[in-house]
């Protein structure tokens, strides 16, 4: 039996029993289901708790002798084969010795074998591996037997990598008359395992489960629930082009905000100050795009609260803008903004089309002078703003669809 | 002091110290623990000495062991840990007398000799594992702190000294380890070990 080293949830305080030595990357918390990264103590990701994983009778924390070495179970990783109509599936539990390193018991329905790390294959390629007949090792001729793809569909415990539910590894089997060696491709490298049968009884015994067990496995039930891994497959499959399109969605709109802020020509009309007395001025709008932007002020920084501010068709005698009370308003009466009261500018934005139109101001009495600017092809951050914000609410659904596929899945 | 004499009294407690290696750096006395170490005059010293924590160890020090028909002796072990764990670097005599590095990390063993290599390599730092090298691939690098010694030793180690390495993987087990410090290249050469194959039982 290894000893032990106890570590604390960084999630859910709960208490983590380690027993593997220091090249254990991740211990995965029964409590809270989060995969702590043990290099750092931080979560690598979080709620992989698989629901249904397969039975086996073995547990993790138990020990026992396979050829001679006493080894202790300190994790445990589910596959299954994607795209197999039968639903092959099979557990891979991670065994440990101080002085003989890490070695992985294979369980499945059919077969317990016993697996180690081979190091003295020849460089390979994936593709070379796929193209051989056939593998020298140990003065053995192993021939080529299957490959395949499978998926990780539980982890639990201490593993010496850093696995997620999920994680596809291609396999291509080679095999002797008694021995095999899988080749294992990850995402970063290929590594070889050689493995031998063991014989049920004497490993059961070895790790004293009980007969109650036993007659539990020989029903056959092992693996039984991984049937659900079809219906995952499908799940995943199905989320990832909604997930694309909301990206598409996001970027598209990224874009729109962008292009609003940078084609915007930001046209100058006029800008002047005018007398006292009752103002007319006519300017024309050119394109439609963007906002026609009016500032209004006066020269002596005098406030806006008694001003009145009228927008014209050229051909028209009705206003189709007024600004009066403090309050801008369109002919329907669609209010687009109010001064603050003691406001001294105000910046007024409206959506016109192409055309002709007189600015109206009427004649004030306190004696300042207006000064009126007025630009096209404007902008306004407001808008720039709620663009944003729009994508990021869609991201933050999507990660929350996301989740709850994750979710679902199990 | 010179390579041909094989013992040495301990300037500590004058415990005879028998020495079998051929460039003996530091030596550890078994009596009274002081590290002593040899200088460029053969003049010895005692420095600070680390007693190491008993671990479970497929090889132990003094005790013969084989990988496959081939007996070798550990003469002194470097422990080098990379924070949750440790690595050992075991100095081991053969039979013929050839000196060898038997690295021993949690049931991983790489039987390796030092050898000059030329590889090139402007920054190990950034060295990318899956790296072609010379016909090797660049399978592991890694680092280690020096948290003591024990037995005797062909070169010298303090504690805290900072071990650098990459793992160049030759195929069929071939190794190349390269060992790099602000200082120094070393480059050793040797083979992954099976387990199966070492006995440490035997008469």
């Amino acid at each position: 039996m290894n000893s032990s080293n106890t570590i604390i949830c960084p999630s859910c305080s709960n208490p983590i029993k380690t027993l593997g030595g220091g090249r254990v990357k991740i211990a995965i918390c029964k409590s809270c289901g989060n995969t702590i990264n043990l290099d750092d103590n931080r979560i690598i990701y979080n709620f992989e708790k698989a629901r249904n994983p397969a039975t086996i009778p073995f547990t993790i924390g138990s020990s026992g002798k396979i050829n001679h070495i006493e080894y202790t179970i300190i994790g445990r990783v589910d596959y299954s084969i994607i795209d197999s109509t039968d639903y092959e599936s099979w557990s891979e539990l991670l065994l440990f010795n101080k002085k003989y390193g890490y070695a992985w018991l294979v369980v499945s329905n059919n077969y317990l074998e016993f697996s180690k790390r081979y190091r003295k294959l020849p460089l390979l390629t994936w593709d070379d591996a796929n193209n051989l007949n056939y593998l020298e090792v140990k003065n053995s001729k192993y021939e080529f037997d299957s490959n395949y793809l499978a998926r990780v569909t539980y982890i639990e415990g201490e593993l010496n990598y850093i696995a997620r539910i999920g994680d596809r590894f291609e396999f291509i089997e080679f095999s002797s008359s008694r021995y095999n060696i899988s080749l294992e491709k990850s995402k970063n490298e290929i590594e070889a395992y050689w493995s031998q049968p063991l014989e049920k009884e004497k490993i059961y015994n070895a790790f004293n489960i009980s007969s109650n067990t036993k007659q539990y496995e020989a029903n056959n039930y092992i693996f039984k629930n991984t049937i659900i891994d079809d219906k995952e497959d499908k799940s995943s499959k199905d989320a990832k082009p909604f997930e694309k399109l909301l990206f598409s969605i996001i970027l598209f709109l990224l874009f729109s905000a962008a292009y609003f802020k940078v084609e915007s020509p930001n046209h100058q009309i006029v800008s002047t100050f005018a007398n006292t007395k009752e103002y007319n001025l006519n300017f024309n709008v050119e394109e439609e795009k963007h906002l026609v932007e009016i500032t209004l002020k006066y020269d002596k920084s005098y406030n806006l609260t008694n001003s009145k501010l009228n927008i014209y068709n050229s051909n028209s005698n009705s206003p189709l803008f007024t600004l009066s009370d403090r309050v801008g308003k369109y002919s329907n009466g669609e209010k687009i903004g109010k001064i603050h009261f003691g406001a001294t500018e105000a910046k007024i934005y409206l959506n016109l089309k192409k055309g002709s139109y007189r600015l109206n101001l009427p004649s004030n009495t306190n004696n300042q002078n207006p000064y009126i600017n007025i630009v096209e092809g404007v902008a306004r951050y407001d808008y720039l703003i709620f663009m944003i914000i729009i994508p990021l609410i869609l991201f933050f659904l999507s990660v929350v669809i996301s989740f709850i596929n994750r979710i679902l899945r199990y | 002091m010179n390579n041909k004499q094989n013992y040495y009294k301990c300037p500590n407690c004058g415990n005879i110290l028998n020495i079998v290696s051929k460039h003996l750096k530091m030596v550890k006395c078994y009596s009274c623990n002081s590290t002593i170490s040899l200088n460029s005059k053969g003049e010895l010293n005692i420095t600070k000495s680390v007693k190491l924590r008993e671990e479970p160890s497929l090889i132990k020090l003094n005790r013969y062991f084989k990988i496959d028909d081939t007996k070798y002796y550990p003469a002194g072990k470097i422990r080098y840990s990379y924070g949750r764990g440790f690595w050992e670097e075991w100095f081991v005599i053969s039979d013929n007398k050839e000196e060898y590095w038997l690295s021993v990390d949690e049931g991983e063993f790489i039987l390796e000799q030092k050898k000059k290599i030329d590889i090139k390599i402007d920054n190990p730092l950034k060295i990318e594992i899956g790296t072609m090298l010379n016909g090797y691939v660049v399978q592991e690098k890694g680092q280690g702190e020096c948290v003591g010694f024990e037995g005797e030793l062909p070169k010298f180690v303090k504690v805290g000294d900072i071990h650098s390495y990459l793992h160049l993987d030759g195929g069929y087990g071939k190794i190349i380890t390269y060992e790099y410090s602000d200082n120094e290249i070393e480059t050793f050469e040797g083979n992954w070990i099976d387990t199966s194959s070492i006995k440490v039982n035997f008469e």
